[in-house]
């Protein structure tokens, strides 16, 4: 499991990075996230090859979301309680930034006041999570392991 | 993939990121102050005795208080009429239509009067409200229409009626528009 978190800890610090080199262009920066979306496919076959199974990919996933799924939580209890500090979630639109080319395309509107983008930037964690697990049954046909837990 | 996108971003970067000197500018400054811990600057002070019955709909309303990460003016909202103002601030809420009075809660405030015809000024005043939902995100340029932030949110209503405030740059910040010849000083109002 560690070789996949290792895997996809540096595959997600690279998306950052060429998000924010992108940072000026949208639509290189939702091609960077179309990119990254296809090496955890890529990830998720090697860690299949070595004979690990769903729910260590899914383990992976999930510690890779720490960070930002802890940032999340912060930043919606200090945006519920009305605290004025904007380093949650100003930390937290860094960490996720290179998917906000994406969320920004969802409508314009709020949700109980709040913004769709904020809302939908908390469930990324799961989002990503979720996506781990689908790039992990789309490698079943391509890698013809025995299935493990 | 990845890869070759990040090799398109550095093809494209000096490009788009040395579009105006004010980027680079901008960007050495936000390292420097954010390294502090500075960002959008503190309230310190209490409430300023300011009064906005002069604000017409589409009038710029800049706003200071110390220790902002990219200019004196940490601040900028437009005002729409009705005491009320369009503000893009928040990442939590976006785009939110506020009362013009919690806008004395700042070191310094100024009220600036866009120099063209009120029918303009009315225009981008009704373009603003109908961005309230909009996302904020500081870190798109400023010509992405799909998020806004406080300075952005002003320039861009105004250029949708045909006036360019100030040069266009990939960021524009509160102290642009302070420096914008565009822009007349109606109140000025400081602690």
């Amino acid at each position: 499991m560690l070789t996949t978190l290792k895997a996809l800890v540096w595959s997600y610090l690279l998306l950052c990075f060429a998000s924010f080199v992108c940072l000026a262009s949208p639509a290189l920066q939702r091609l960077c996230v179309f990119g990254w979306a296809v090496t955890v496919v890529w990830i998720a076959m090697r860690a299949r090859q070595r004979g690990n199974g769903i729910a260590c990919f899914i383990a992976a996933a999930g510690l890779l979301e720490l960070p930002g799924g802890s940032l999340s939580l912060v930043s919606a209890w200090y945006a519920a309680s009305g605290l004025s500090s904007e380093w949650p979630g100003g930390l937290m639109e860094f960490w996720y930034h290179p998917f906000m080319s994406l969320l920004e395309l969802l409508p314009a509107v709020t949700i109980g006041n709040w913004s769709t983008a904020y809302l939908a930037t908390c469930l990324i964690p799961l989002g990503v999570t979720a996506f781990c697990a689908s790039a992990w049954l789309l490698t079943r046909r391509i890698v013809p392991a025995a299935d493990r837990f | 993939m990845l890869a070759l996108s990040a090799l398109g971003g550095f093809l494209l970067a000096p490009e788009l990121w040395f579009r105006g000197s004010s980027t680079v500018a901008l960007a050495h400054t936000l390292s420097r102050e954010l390294v502090q811990g500075h960002l959008n600057g503190s309230h310190t002070r209490p409430r300023l005795s300011a009064d906005f019955g002069a604000a017409e709909p589409g009038d710029v309303i800049l706003c200071h208080n110390p220790y902002g990460a990219y200019g004196y003016w940490t601040h900028a909202v437009l005002y729409v009429g009705n005491h009320q103002v369009v503000d893009s601030d928040d990442f939590a809420r976006g785009t939110v239509l506020l009362d013009v009075e919690r806008y004395r809660n700042y070191d310094e405030v100024m009220l600036l009067r866009p120099r063209v015809g009120k029918t303009l000024r009315q225009e981008a005043a009704a373009i603003a409200r109908k961005q309230v939902g909009t996302p904020y995100d500081p870190l798109a340029p400023v010509w992405d229409t799909h998020s806004l932030y406080c300075s952005k949110l002003i320039w861009q209503d105004y250029a949708k009626v045909g006036v360019n405030l100030c040069p266009e740059d990939t960021w524009i910040v509160p102290d642009q528009l302070a420096a914008s010849s565009k822009l007349a000083p109606i109140a000025d109002w400081k602690s």
